[in-house]
């Protein structure tokens, strides 16, 4: 059966890491919960991306110009949000107006930056592009219409 | 933008799916691209008139009215 070479690595090392887990959890009685957790989840994670990878996209291309371009505007805009959120939650303390853990803030973080990630990238990936149709005349239009005037 | 790659596409009996795999993208690039919704590189738009046997701007249709004309006028 046909795969691609990334969708191989992902089915290959997500099981290796679920067993890892399971094998610690096994023979490590004391193991730190959070090393185990990481490790299924890790390998979960990584075998069920492969896994979705191939069957919706098999052989052709997961990612292009079009998804790199939107990749990278989610996180542009994504890093953007989390800085401002940030920045509250500084004047926040710094005011006294709420107290947190250090694990709370940056788990809160953590999950403000890719909540907001994926949210981006499902716009802009409905969109179609990050730019707006009206900004679409870019160099590759303006290019045609200077060498359609000559 | 319009562009006219769903005729030239239906021409040569080509399907998204086989179109994008002739260019490297996904299906859905191709989809946007139909509709106007995506603006592509250079090198997606001349790869894509290559495999429609025709010159970029015979597939990719810009209109003088767009927001762009005066700065292209002025250069």
């Amino acid at each position: 059966m046909e795969m691609t070479k990334v969708n191989k690595q992902r089915l290959i090392f997500g099981p290796i890491l679920l067993l890892i887990g399971v094998v610690l959890l096994i023979f490590w009685k004391n193991a730190p919960g959070i090393i185990i957790s990481g490790l299924m989840a890790g390998g979960l994670a990584s075998t069920i991306n492969g896994i979705y990878s191939h069957c919706k996209y098999g052989v052709q291309a997961e990612r292009d110009e079009r998804t790199r371009k939107i990749s990278a505007s989610a996180a542009t805009y994504s890093w953007l949000i989390t800085l401002t959120f940030v920045g509250v939650l500084f004047y926040l303390n710094y005011f006294t107006l709420l107290e947190m853990t250090v694990l709370k803030v940056l788990s809160i973080v953590m999950l403000v930056m890719i909540g907001t990630l994926i949210l981006f990238y499902a716009y802009f990936a409905r969109k179609g592009d990050v730019e707006s149709p009206n900004q679409l005349v870019s160099t590759l239009g303006q290019d045609i219409l200077l060498r359609n005037k000559r | 933008m319009k562009t006219r790659i769903k005729e030239l596409r239906a021409r040569y009996d080509l399907t998204q799916e086989e179109l994008a795999k002739k260019v490297g993208v996904r299906r859905e690039t191709i989809l946007f691209l139909e509709k106007g919704k995506y603006n592509p590189s250079l090198k997606l738009a001349y790869d894509i008139a290559k495999v429609l046997k025709s010159k970029i701007e015979e597939v990719f249709i810009f209109e003088e009215e767009s927001s762009s004309e005066g700065q292209i006028n002025d250069s």
